[in-house]
């Protein structure tokens, strides 16, 4: 099921009037049901591998559980404990794990590995089988061998990454001593199942989700209000922006080979919207479903084309995956505590993996190698300088537009189409190509230009109070004229711009 | 009272102490736009939108009042392909033209099957215009007629937009788009110039080219389609169809025969051929005129203003003797 169709429209207040009468257990017993209901509602039989995950990893967390670890941190008791003072910032692995034996600690490591290969395993035969054996088989052919290798007639089961991710996240966790294992079934099958952001993230940490499933749920009418503000922001972002600009960008791509480079720009610079608005356009919606179910869930997106440089990007952009690389890959593999060879090493390690996450192509790869070397590019310019909240400066402006263009150049290989494809879209762009020949600066139209200023403004109309209050809900604290009068606009262009048709999210195939 | 819900009180349920004043406004400004937007249709200062459903009910109010007796259906190499008027002054009796973009064969005896069951009408004639991939199962048309085979196995028209800012929307956007480029100089005029119908400049098309290459996606030849057409008059108890296989260019032949290789473009011809006369379906034939002439062209296959005061009369004049039966008028 998704958000923007039919069925959910008339799913979530079913849910809601039943919900909201049950007491806390038996929501949770709700909770999953209806996760399963709404991923069900895609294909059944791809319930088994929520199942799968959610049986392998919470009998991982049970043998990886170090109750040594809490007498460290005489405050931190179970997740699913009521109202029990959070963990620590940080882990103590050492000071835990000093306790353990050398064969516990070996056991728990094998215990560890499996779980991850479990997870991998599963992942890799449903997104990346295919994937690898026409690849090597491409290799292989080109090398002069005749190879018949079989491929899976298998279709993607949607959110995959995203709930393999989410749930290899607990047992490293549980693992290195930051939260103890989820003793309740049922906690855990919400955490892994929970449907505002099953399919599509956030990418949530057990620390922040199980504890709100454990304690009784407050929905006061603020939550009301900023829930229903959030979903129809999130409704905006993808039908009155995102889905609007897909056409145009499917023509501007489908004709990368021939298309005049004011076209090609026109076509980079929507996309770069559109996928903006597809992607935190859901988790809006995710986010203002969860908080009328009294959960809150982490912000993913935080305005990221204002980013001032590519490392604020990421601290900005899809916050839940780029925190998860960094904890789970990125920091394992050394960060930057190793050098700056290493750092950059690590980095470029980090970006390809993370774009591999995204899909089984090599556009996504590049993609996450260009931001690799952005990445490091940035690193070797700023050395060891802190980059955290830096005051605005009006020169500030030309670093907006130079990261989001270095963005906007990243983007174009992020589409699965072969490489060629983009690789003819970024000449056509950067030769000037027009009517066939390279070097036509004349030839950019004014319409493109309008058409671009206008998705542009929308979306700023909406990021910039965000970026200025810091705060998602930034329009709530308005005066009530300029805040209805935004709402009204919202709502007509979602009136009149909207198309019948369902077109699903991008992220989906992710 | 208490509840067992940890959500749920009569607490819940109560209004906020402030009201909810700029949401209401909001709801306020949108129904007054409403309301706007219609008085303005109903005054006709505002059109609604030639939506596909205000299509169709005019063209069965058109043929419940005029009951022509000739219809020609297609898509759009019909739309600019051939003139009404001037065909219905040729053959002396009114021809209605009812073309539906994209369409394909099958979709287009689907929407003649439609028509005569929503108004009533039976036509004398049936005249039905084609090109290649109008046959073709997989392409952007097939998907296209999606729409048409759904409205005419349902037999019901296309549900209406219940708001009229949605249903005059495309109208809205063009005033505000006339507004905005009358306040720029020579806008106007570009815009006017751009109006004028230029013809097609004769390149050779390239493998990717926009306007086709969709079209012949997984190219296949549905020729049986003529044979759906055919059953389609029958069970009406029509005369058998005729079908007026379309000019193009040479360049649009060339294209596919490089593209799709397999059938050749004069193979699609003999298949059309045998599957007409299989079907005792009447063909009058431009197919094998492969156009060098561009001037009749605005692009590779449809036809430019010039071309369709060359076609329709030969049109009018083959048709003529075989089509008119005593009384028709």
């Amino acid at each position: 099921m998704v958000f923007n169709s039919f069925a959910y429209a008339l799913f979530l207040p079913i849910l809601l009037a039943v919900y909201y009468v049950l007491n806390k257990r038996w929501q949770n017993v709700l909770l999953l049901l209806a996760s399963y209901f709404f991923y069900g509602w895609w294909d059944w039989r791809f319930l088994s591998l929520l199942w799968i995950s959610t049986v392998v990893d919470y009998a991982v967390g049970l043998l990886l559980d170090n109750p040594n670890a809490s007498a460290d941190n005489p405050q931190r008791g179970r997740l699913e404990d009521p109202e029990h003072a959070p963990p620590p910032a940080e882990p103590r692995p050492e000071s835990s794990f000093s306790r353990l034996s050398r064969a516990v600690a070996h056991r728990r490591k094998l215990i560890l590995t499996i779980s991850i290969i479990a997870n991998l395993a599963m992942l890799c035969t449903f997104k990346y089988f295919n994937f690898f054996i026409d690849s090597a088989s491409e290799l292989l052919t080109a090398f002069g061998f005749t190879v018949h290798m079989t491929t899976l007639k298998i279709v993607l089961p949607v959110g995959i990454s995203f709930f393999t991710f989410q749930s290899m996240s607990y047992t490293i966790d549980v693992y290195r001593g930051k939260i103890r294992a989820v003793r309740n079934p049922l906690l855990y099958a919400v955490f892994v199942a929970y449907f505002p952001q099953l399919v599509n993230g956030p990418i949530e940490r057990a620390d922040h989700m199980i504890r709100q499933y454990a304690n009784p749920r407050r929905v006061d009418q603020s939550w009301i209000y900023s829930g229903c503000l959030l979903i129809l922001i999130g409704f905006f972002k993808k039908i009155a922006i995102a889905d609007s600009v897909a056409p145009i960008v499917n023509d501007c791509f489908n004709g990368a080979s021939i298309a005049n480079w004011s076209t090609l720009t026109k076509g980079a610079w929507l996309f770069a919207i559109q996928i903006y608005c597809d992607f935190s356009g859901y988790t809006d919606i995710a986010r203002g479903t969860s908080r009328l179910l009294g959960i809150e869930l982490m912000e993913n997106f935080q305005q990221p084309y204002l980013s001032r440089n590519i490392t604020e990007f990421w601290r900005r952009w899809h916050i839940s995956l780029s925190t998860w690389l960094r904890d789970y890959l990125y920091i394992p593999l050394g960060g930057n505590r190793y050098g700056k060879f290493k750092t950059y090493r690590n980095n470029m390690i980090t970006m390809l993996l993370g774009g591999l996450w995204h899909g089984a192509n090599f556009t996504y790869i590049a993609w996450g190698g260009l931001h690799g070397v952005y990445l490091a590019g940035h690193k070797a310019m700023i050395g060891d300088k802190k980059l955290v909240d830096l005051p605005w400066k009006p020169w500030h402006l030309i670093k907006v537009l130079v990261t989001l263009h270095l963005v906007l150049v990243a983007w174009i290989f992020f589409r699965p189409t072969p490489i060629s494809t983009s690789w003819d879209y970024l000449t056509g762009i950067v030769t000037l190509r027009a009517g066939g020949k390279m070097f036509q600066p004349g030839a950019l139209a004014f319409n493109d230009v309008v058409t671009v200023a206008f998705f542009a403004a929308l979306v700023l109309m909406i990021d910039i109070p965000q970026y200025i209050r810091k705060d998602h809900l930034a329009m709530l604290k308005w005066h009530w004229l300029p805040r209805g009068l935004v709402i009204a606009l919202m709502l007509f262009l979602l009136l009149v711009m909207g198309e019948n048709n369902d077109i699903p999210f991008i992220y989906f195939q992710f | 009272m208490t509840s067992r819900s940890s959500i749920f009180s009569f607490d819940t349920l109560k209004l906020p102490r402030s009201v909810p004043i700029a949401t209401l406004f909001a709801l306020g400004l949108l129904a007054a736009g409403e309301l706007g937007v219609r008085a303005m249709v109903a005054t006709g200062h505002l059109e609604q939108d030639k939506s596909l459903r205000l299509t169709l009910t005019s063209r069965l109010d058109e043929l419940k009042a005029d009951k022509p007796p000739v219809w020609f259906l297609g898509n759009s190499t019909l739309d600019w392909g051939v003139d009404v008027d001037s065909l219905s002054e040729q053959l002396g009796v009114k021809v209605v033209k009812m073309a539906h973009g994209s369409a394909t064969v099958d979709a287009t005896a689907a929407m003649l099957d439609f028509y005569i069951k929503q108004s009533g009408v039976k036509p004398k004639q049936v005249v039905v215009t084609v090109t290649k991939d109008d046959f073709n199962p997989n392409g952007f048309r097939a998907d296209k007629s999606k729409t048409y085979l759904e409205i005419a196995q349902d037999n019901e028209l296309p549900s209406a937009d219940w708001l009229m800012l949605r249903a005059a929307r495309s109208n809205i956007r063009d005033k505000v788009t006339d507004t905005v480029d009358s306040l720029r100089p020579g806008q106007k005029a570009k815009a006017n110039a751009a109006a004028i119908v230029k013809p097609f400049n004769g390149k050779v098309l390239a493998d990717n080219d926009e306007f086709v290459r969709n079209l012949v996606t997984k190219f296949e030849v549905r020729s049986s389609w003529i044979g759906d057409l055919k059953a389609v008059c029958d069970r009406h108890q029509l005369p058998a169809p005729i079908l007026v296989l379309m000019p193009v260019t040479d360049r649009y032949v060339e294209y596919h025969d490089r593209i799709v290789k397999s059938p050749t473009y004069e193979q699609v011809h003999q298949q059309i051929l045998a599957a007409a006369k299989e079907n005792g379906v009447q063909v009058i034939d431009f197919w094998t005129t492969s156009f060098s002439d561009y001037s009749l062209f605005r692009d590779a296959y449809h036809l430019s203003p010039k071309g369709k005061d060359w076609l329709t009369p030969q049109i009018g004049q083959r048709v003529k003797g075989s089509m008119i039966q005593p009384g028709m008028r």
